[in-house]
């Protein structure tokens, strides 16, 4: 967007500081909206009762699907931020967490190292899905967002999220991390949705990562 | 008579973000920052001391505030209502691993906390809460963080909740009239579309009027 | 610098990637009512953010007034007043009222100063009772109203409207229309619609027809949509 007078030679530039080439600047205004609307959608994807998919039906709970979009449409900061936001808003009580639950209170329940790793997943998320879409061929886009996605997963939420289930509900962690393996097929399938729903975001809406 | 299941609920719109506790009473006129703060010092009280006895105390403390503020007890046990199968199967599972005490604690603690918060939640605006993230944030303001930008995102997020709650509804509709319930990507990817552009006529809205924060 | 009223394209192309969005080599608007005509995806929304700024001209420039519209783009905006066709992407407040105050957050100080001026602006658009309520609780018609009223409480001299009455029923439409009529004529505001409704496009001064990224025809309103029902049909 930017232009500048060596462009067009022949037009007399209407004022003097348009000889300055002009950079795009940061949008604000834009990131502040897209960091309030993936806040948004990551309450909304937690409100969705658990989802039966597949030929056998297997329900699954669509709580971290919006994180990892964040992170892999938004990038690392913006996507942490929503997700920030998302976890900041539902602790001082607003009922956004999945079963309309919010408030502190979800601090002492199992799924508190879940929710609180959210930022982070979102911004390790992210750091992959920028590298990504910056320098990764075209082509092999959905497979290595599957990865961005599924690594927020793997070295983020459910090593927090075992940790809190054992502090909270007084189990071992390796109790606790037979717990958690009953998530791992339905991350798997929300990984390779959103990988695959990001790509055609970032197709049809380019403008929205011209900066991680 | 044939017998089917029945039949789904429509849910209001205004209602997606819970319904508030009608009345005037003290504890709808406290201060949201007030009351976030005593729900905080509460939460932390019951996490740390983890006593069943305390636990059930603070419950008790809980309804009867809510009895003397003419908050109706079926709105704080609705929530009791929604998580019993999670509130079942963590009996179960504490019965397995621990004993009896430890089952009783773990779960006096968590209906202590949730349904403290649910008493706030039914006496506190959303917008309200964004005030309280606002004041929380100032003190920050040495780090770079901008609280009116981040009350900005936060109100943005509330107006579009509902907005996005409509359109993931529809999308599920449309996937169900095309035979795709159980398809999670006919489900969501209309909804993250819908995001995106929502997102942007939010961001375009904001930049035609100057408005960066609130 | 040139002192002209009115906006003005100079040599204008609009680019993105690879794909030309909209090309106009002259063009100067100083009509009081001028409508904006032509398919989804031709250039319309383009052609009015260009005007205040929101869309940036590859190459060429666009001046409103004699301020281009990159140099100064905030003063533009100040002065060219934007209402898009979404009513629930336009309102970020809680209430009405706070909505309209926060336009003015700006330009004046004294808060007291501000509800006074927000409360006049939903005045004089017949919707001071809605001040208080939620925003949320509106009706898209009323949510588009205050939208109107969030920009005009800038004192704006132009107005730009993309497809404004696109989500609304009839009668919030043609209530819509006719509050930002009588408000052009009372505060002498320039209004520049962009719209899919040719009852409404005829009223106007002036009507241009965007296709393809270029002005396919210009000149009064019925030989325009004359024109355009010519493309149009199938």
């Amino acid at each position: 967007m930017s232009h500048s007078a060596a462009e067009s030679p022949s037009v007399e530039p209407p004022s003097v500081e348009s000889t300055a080439p002009r950079r795009p600047g940061r949008n604000t205004a834009q990131d502040i909206a897209l960091i309030g609307v993936f806040a948004a959608l990551i309450a909304v994807l937690a409100f969705a009762p658990p989802i039966p998919v597949g030929n056998f039906g297997v329900p699954i709970t669509l709580q971290t699907l919006g994180v990892s979009l964040a992170g892999l449409v938004l990038g690392p900061w913006r996507g942490a931020a929503a997700a920030g936001l998302y976890v900041a808003l539902g602790l001082l009580g607003l009922p956004i967490f999945a079963g309309f639950v919010g408030g502190f209170g979800v601090l002492a329940g199992p799924s508190a190292g879940y929710l609180l790793a959210f930022p982070l997943m979102a911004l390790v998320t992210g750091f992959i899905a920028r590298a990504v879409l910056r320098r990764g061929p075209v082509r092999w886009r959905v497979p290595l967002l599957f990865l961005a996605a599924i690594a927020g997963s793997i070295l983020v939420n459910h090593p927090m999220g075992i940790l809190g289930m054992s502090i909270n509900l007084q189990v071992t962690l390796g109790e606790a991390f037979l717990f958690d393996v009953v998530f791992w097929p339905g991350d798997i399938v929300k990984s390779l949705v959103a990988a695959g729903a990001a790509a055609l975001v970032h197709r049809a809406a380019p403008w929205i990562l011209v900066r991680g | 008579m044939r017998s089917r299941r029945r039949p789904r609920r429509l849910r209001p719109r205004e209602q997606v973000l819970g319904r508030r506790a009608p009345g005037r009473s003290f504890l709808h006129r406290a201060p949201g920052g007030l009351k976030v703060l005593v729900l905080a010092i509460v939460t932390a009280a019951v996490l740390l001391i983890r006593e069943p006895m305390v636990s059930l105390g603070v419950v008790v403390l809980v309804l009867v505030t809510a009895g003397a503020a003419r908050v109706p007890l079926r709105m704080i046990l609705v929530l009791v209502r929604r998580l019993w199968l999670l509130l079942t199967v963590l009996v179960v599972l504490q019965l397995m691993l621990n004993d009896l005490f430890t089952t009783a604690e773990v779960l006096s603690r968590i209906l202590a906390c949730l349904l403290a918060a649910q008493l706030l939640m039914l006496t506190t605006e959303p917008t309200e809460l964004v005030g309280v993230l606002r004041r929380i944030l100032t003190p920050l303001r040495f780090l770079g963080v901008r609280p009116g930008r981040v009350a900005l995102a936060a109100l943005i997020t509330l107006r579009s909740i509902p907005y996005l709650a409509d359109t993931f509804h529809l999308a599920g509709q449309q996937a169900r009239a095309r035979g795709l319930e159980r398809d999670l990507r006919a489900r969501t990817v209309p909804l993250l579309l819908g995001a995106v552009n929502h997102a942007r006529n939010t961001g375009r809205a904001l930049n035609a009027r100057g408005i960066e924060e609130v | 610098m040139t002192e002209a009223a009115g906006i003005e394209f100079t040599r204008v192309r609009v680019v993105a990637g690879d794909r030309l969005l909209l090309s106009i080599p002259a063009l100067q608007l100083t009509e009081p009512r001028i409508t904006v005509i032509g398919p989804n995806g031709g250039g319309k929304s383009t052609l009015l953010q260009l005007i205040n700024g929101l869309v940036e001209p590859t190459e060429g420039f666009v001046s409103v007034d004699g301020h281009d519209t990159v140099d100064h783009g905030r003063a533009v905006r100040q002065s060219a007043g934007f209402v898009f066709s979404s009513p629930a992407a336009q309102l970020v407040m809680p209430t009405p009222l706070e909505d309209v105050e926060l336009s003015l957050r700006r330009t004046v100080r004294d808060s007291s100063a501000r509800r006074a001026a927000a409360t006049q602006c939903l005045t004089e658009l017949g919707i001071a009772d809605l001040a208080d309520r939620s925003s949320q609780e509106l009706s898209s018609g009323q949510q588009q109203l205050v939208a109107l009223a969030t920009v005009l409480v800038l004192k704006p001299r132009i107005l730009l409207l993309d497809e404004p009455t696109t989500l609304l029923d009839l009668i919030n439409a043609r209530r819509f229309i006719q509050q930002v009529e009588a408000l052009g004529q009372r505060q002498k505001i320039t209004t520049i619609t962009a719209t899919h409704d040719l009852d409404l496009a005829a009223r106007a001064d002036r009507t241009l027809l965007v296709q393809g990224g270029r002005i396919v025809a210009d000149g009064p309103p019925e030989r325009v949509i004359g024109t355009y029902r010519q493309h149009s049909t199938v």
